[in-house]
């Protein structure tokens, strides 16, 4: 089914949360573990504007119906920040402009180069980079929904809880946008499906492994996918990315959790 | 309100929370739109709506070029920008539809020498201002703000002398003026706020000499020319720009000469006369 993005930017907006009831966790805070996974997830967020500004030196600005997505996109995640930011802020935990300037300082020149190394993709590529682009971008919004719904199971807070709904419900509309130009794209180009399958295969780590520590990649992939509902949820992910032309046979995701030791 | 005066609104704090969770989105009602489309307005006040239209639909291309920079670490500016960028979106798709019940206008095309100018911004932009800002330093930010804040005046300018040129339009004018005044407030105050430091003083001065009436990169400088000139070829213009003017001179670093006005005289007065018979 096609996408509306018309629709998608009428009806695009920031992620509520004063209606709900947070008070509970004056009584029976969140754990240690939930409290590190949602802070990593905060953070990522917040970095959204930075993946944003990967994609814009590359051809997707010039399509209108992804530069459309993109300004809605950013301004949904940056607020998905925002909400997280506010539940660990009622743990004590600041997740501040200051504090996350003071990252984006410390990630260095690596990170600073990331746009460079991208426009180079993008001049080799030209139009075909959309497709990796947009298969890249499905992968990570299917990774975060499934990170969302799993922490809303994990943790009885019926606040909390809806609040990650909200949140992985924005997700599940960024991957129907992502998903279905991939699919398009990927359908008309042999070059798209050969680079993006290569790309993802070489590249493609789990969300926010550029800008955190190792530590925390692995904290959070554990503490969400460990178990056996976890990798329900990863696998969940890996088929649904076999779904799109040229992608057969993929195990990105679980290739990903294996290398870290997280199993089933 | 008095227009003129507006060019510059009165001096805000600006409360960066209430600007993120308020936006103001530049749209119509259906009722405004319908009495839009009935009005009469002249062919070229069409091809400035338009011009306003394809600047705000190249947003991302300023955007593009200002986050590879050490720009992208002020994440109090990123996140301005976040909302910013929303509400310049929506200021497009509300000209897109003015313009949608109109005959469609001819699109200038620009001449060999300026798209090839604009493949190698496109292309080599990312290489050459990834390395050599990041060298400069945090200090490019100061110029960023303060040729932003010269790009929102110049906007109200003209969202000023559209509502002159066209009273139908006043409703959109207004609405304009309505948004664009905290993005004032934050530029004046960002760039303010840096300017105790040499460095960025000197970004000011360097992004203010060099700057450029606001203008898709893509564009006809020609039609350009000729769209400003119908614009803003009348004398009330010249205290819309004045105000504009002192607005940028009392910024810390700003250069010697009227930025508004350098550049005006430009189109207004060098412009050439084949491409002002384009817009009439």
């Amino acid at each position: 089914m096609a996408f509306d993005v018309q629709r998608f930017t009428r009806t695009s907006d920031r992620v509520q949360w004063a209606d709900l009831d947070f008070s509970t966790f004056a009584d029976n805070p969140l754990g240690a573990d939930a409290l590190r996974t949602l802070r990593y997830m905060c953070e990522v967020e917040y970095h959204t504007v930075c993946y944003l500004r990967d994609q814009l030196v590359t051809p997707s600005r010039r399509s209108a119906d992804v530069a459309a997505f993109m300004t809605m996109w950013n301004r949904e995640e940056f607020w998905h920040g925002e909400a997280l930011s506010h539940v660990l802020g009622l743990h004590g935990i600041t997740v501040d402009y200051d504090y996350l300037k003071a990252k984006r300082i410390k990630l260095g020149w690596w990170e600073r180069l990331a746009p460079l190394r991208q426009s180079v993709a993008g001049n080799v590529l030209g139009q075909d980079f959309i497709a990796v682009h947009m298969i890249w971008g499905a992968v990570n919004e299917w990774s975060a929904a499934a990170a969302y719904r799993r922490l809303g199971a994990m943790e009885p807070h019926p606040g909390l809880t809806e609040l990650l709904r909200r949140i992985a419900a924005q997700e599940s509309r960024h991957v129907a946008f992502y998903a279905t130009q991939a699919r398009s794209r990927l359908a008309g180009s042999r070059k798209a499906r050969r680079f993006a399958r290569l790309a993802l295969q070489r590249a493609w780590e789990p969300v926010g492994s550029s800008i955190m520590d190792d530590d925390e990649v692995r904290h959070v992939m554990a503490h969400l996918f460990a178990g056996p509902d976890g990798r329900k949820e990863i696998e969940a992910i890996d088929r649904h990315l076999t779904r799109l032309p040229g992608m057969d046979g993929l195990t990105i995701v679980a290739d990903a959790m294996d290398e870290r030791g997280i199993t089933g | 309100m008095s227009l003129p005066a507006a060019v510059v609104p009165p001096w805000q704090d600006l409360d960066l929370r209430e600007f993120l969770d308020h936006p103001r989105p530049v749209l119509l009602d259906d009722d405004e739109h319908a009495a839009v489309r009935s009005a009469h307005l002249p062919a070229g006040v069409l091809a400035v709506l338009d011009h306003l239209r394809r600047g705000e639909q190249a947003t991302l291309d300023w955007l593009r070029d200002v986050l590879l920079t050490p720009t992208q670490v002020e994440t109090e500016v990123t996140a301005f920008l976040t909302t910013w960028a929303f509400e310049k979106y929506w200021l497009g798709q509300t000209l897109q539809r003015i313009l949608d019940t109109r005959p469609p206008l001819p699109q200038p095309q620009p001449g060999v020498l300026a798209r090839g100018a604009d493949e190698i911004h496109e292309r080599l932009w990312p290489v050459m201002g990834t390395i050599g800002t990041n060298l400069v330093g945090p200090a490019i930010t100061a110029g960023h703000l303060a040729g932003a804040l010269a790009d929102t005046l110049a906007q109200r300018v003209m969202a000023i002398r559209l509502a002159q040129l066209a009273p139908p339009l006043g409703g959109l004018a207004g609405a304009i003026l309505h948004s664009t005044e905290r993005h004032v407030a934050f530029f004046t105050a960002q760039v303010h706020a840096r300017g105790g430091h040499r460095l960025s003083r000197a970004a000011v001065r360097h992004a203010l000499r060099r700057w450029r009436w606001p203008a898709p990169r893509r564009g006809d400088r020609g039609h350009l020319a000729a769209v400003m000139r119908y614009l803003l070829g009348h004398p009330c213009t010249r205290d819309l720009v004045v105000r504009a003017d002192s607005a940028l001179a009392v910024l810390p670093g700003a250069p010697a000469r009227a930025v508004l006005r350098t550049e005006i005289a430009r189109f207004v007065v060098h412009g050439t006369t084949w491409s002002q018979l384009r817009v009439q």
